[in-house]
């Protein structure tokens, strides 16, 4: 019998330090690629900064940046915790009820056609300058992969499991607690690893659309940069770090909460 | 759960009579009688698609007859497919029906760890299904099916999806636990070979529409025990299970012989 949890192809997976390599190899090969064309293109730094002009920004404006990175953070991990509750509660309600599926489900595909020009500068009107819009923004964005990641999950649930369950006499409450949850609990953390990845778009989004002096995290720190464009890219490349140390975490997260859901190297 | 003895009740855990049933336009049991006496283990064989799993889904509640008397005590079922849960240890597994049915968490493990400690399955307890062997994790489903100490077991082709050795394996013991422990056990496979070394009666099905048309006495003791006191599974070779199994196999032979007459 096939190990269900094995990925097709070769089977055996990487070693770690491999793949950590592996990993570099792309981003390396981008920035020296970048780096070259800029230096061999006499490219105008305004326009586009030489990796190490923006390394040089990175540590020049360390403490500003900081400050940015740890408000933006905050908006995108509450924003997506945000956004993986209420996201798999609204996929549970469509899973349970036809007619909430009929009612929300073109709400929720809709919700994702508003351009976010359009729905920051509403939610900040409404909810004012401060955290909770912008919140509400990475939320809005970042629910829906949770949502369709889990509905399909709960809806692919082998049909025999809630009915052994129903054998024993299990009731609606009982099937969805031992059977449809859990199953559906690893897709529900797979869809949140895409929302925090474009979670870092709409939090920047959401501080372009209004903030306070001074708290404007990496978007403020973008809107404001004018000429000097590699203090916007420093604040890009933290972005971007940032989005792969949360997608790895989270991945790490799913490993521990539905460890059966993951291969496992040592075959057992 | 108590050891030798068969959990409490006075009549036959099941008793079917013309019992019908069509799944929208198509008949599929055409009038069955069936009985299942206390302890007993009855074999139900016939051709692949006949209604033996539409008569198991009836017997467990999850089907209603159209017509007929169908009175059966609660079942308990295991299906062809273990269906262990797989986010789930063993234990937690075979603690299911009871947690179902509002035991706690605590008492309810404990009492799944007595099961597979009872069957020298201990040292799996702790495993998830996907850590465990085909013929492993039939034994858990089995043991999960003991757990809902209903008074009838349901046995779905219980061995369908194991290959010839673990099958022949667990066919040796699931003979000695119910040998150790008698159970009313409604045994559903189209294994001649199966039902004649487990049942003490074969009822043999015709193809669908689902009748019985025969019933063919196991006239081979079960239960006997070795110098030990372990149970021994019977003896393919028995005189009298030899003529089970052909008796069986000419039965189903004729029932799907006739069907091909009505047919054409």
């Amino acid at each position: 019998m096939s190990d269900p949890g094995r990925a097709p192809g070769d089977g055996r997976p990487l070693p770690r330090g491999l793949r950590i390599v592996l990993g570099l190899v792309g981003p390396l090969l981008l920035l020296g690629g970048w780096q070259a064309y800029v230096r061999l293109a006499d490219v105008d730094e305004i326009l586009l900064p030489a990796p190490t002009t923006v390394l040089a920004a990175l540590s020049d404006d360390r403490d500003l940046l900081w400050d940015a990175f740890t408000r933006t953070a905050q908006e995108i991990l509450f924003g997506v915790a945000i956004a993986l509750v209420v996201g798999a509660a609204l996929a549970v309600a469509m899973h349970l009820s036809r007619v909430v599926r009929a009612a929300l489900g073109p709400l929720v595909v809709g919700s994702q056609a508003i351009p976010l020009p359009v729905l920051a500068p509403v939610l900040v009107f409404w909810l004012g300058f401060g955290l909770t819009p912008k919140l509400a923004i990475v939320a809005i964005i970042c629910f829906f992969p949770v949502t369709i990641a889990t509905l399909d999950a709960l809806d692919r649930v082998d049909p025999e499991l809630p009915r052994l369950l129903r054998t024993m006499g299990a009731t609606r409450r009982q099937r969805l607690r031992w059977v449809e949850l859990p199953a559906a609990l690893p897709a529900a953390l797979s869809g949140a690893k895409v929302s925090v990845a474009i979670g870092g778009i709409a939090a920047i989004f959401a501080e372009y659309a209004g903030y306070e002096q001074g708290e404007g995290g990496l978007g403020g720190v973008i809107q404001t940069a004018q000429l000097d464009t590699a203090r916007a890219f420093a604040a890009v490349a933290i972005l971007a770090v940032f989005a792969i140390v949360t997608t790895g975490a989270l991945a790490l997260l799913q490993r521990l909460v539905a460890p059966w859901a993951h291969r496992r190297p040592d075959g057992r | 759960m108590t050891d030798a003895t068969l959990p409490a009740g006075e009549a036959a855990p099941l008793v079917a009579r013309d019992v019908r049933l069509a799944l929208g336009d198509l008949p599929v049991l055409d009038g069955i009688d069936l009985e299942v006496g206390r302890g007993e283990v009855v074999a139900l064989v016939g051709p692949s698609g006949c209604g033996k799993s539409t008569l198991l889904e009836l017997v467990c509640g999850l089907l209603a007859a159209d017509s007929g008397t169908l009175r059966t005590r609660p079942a308990a079922l295991m299906p062809q497919r273990d269906l262990l849960l797989p986010w789930l240890d063993a234990r937690d597994n075979v603690a299911l029906p009871l947690r179902i049915a509002g035991t706690g968490r605590r008492e309810a493990r404990a009492r799944a760890g007595e099961l597979l400690d009872r069957v020298e399955l201990g040292g799996f307890a702790r495993s998830r299904p996907d850590q465990l062997s085909g013929g492993m994790r039939q034994r858990v489903a089995f043991l999960r099916a003991l757990a809902t100490e209903r008074e009838l077991l349901c046995l779905d082709e219980p061995f369908g999806a194991l290959d010839a050795i673990t099958r022949e394996e667990l066919r040796a013991w699931l003979s000695g636990l119910l040998d150790a422990r008698p159970r009313s056990v409604l045994l559903v496979t189209h294994d001649v070979e199966e039902a004649v070394l487990l049942g003490d009666r074969v009822v043999v099905l015709s193809p669908r529409p689902a009748r019985v048309t025969d019933v063919i006495d196991v006239a081979a003791p079960r239960g006997a025990r070795d110098t030990g006191g372990t149970p021994v599974p019977r003896d393919p070779t028995d005189p009298a299970l030899v003529a089970a199994r052909r008796a069986v196999r000419d039965a189903l032979h004729a029932a799907i012989a006739a069907d091909r007459g009505r047919a054409a």
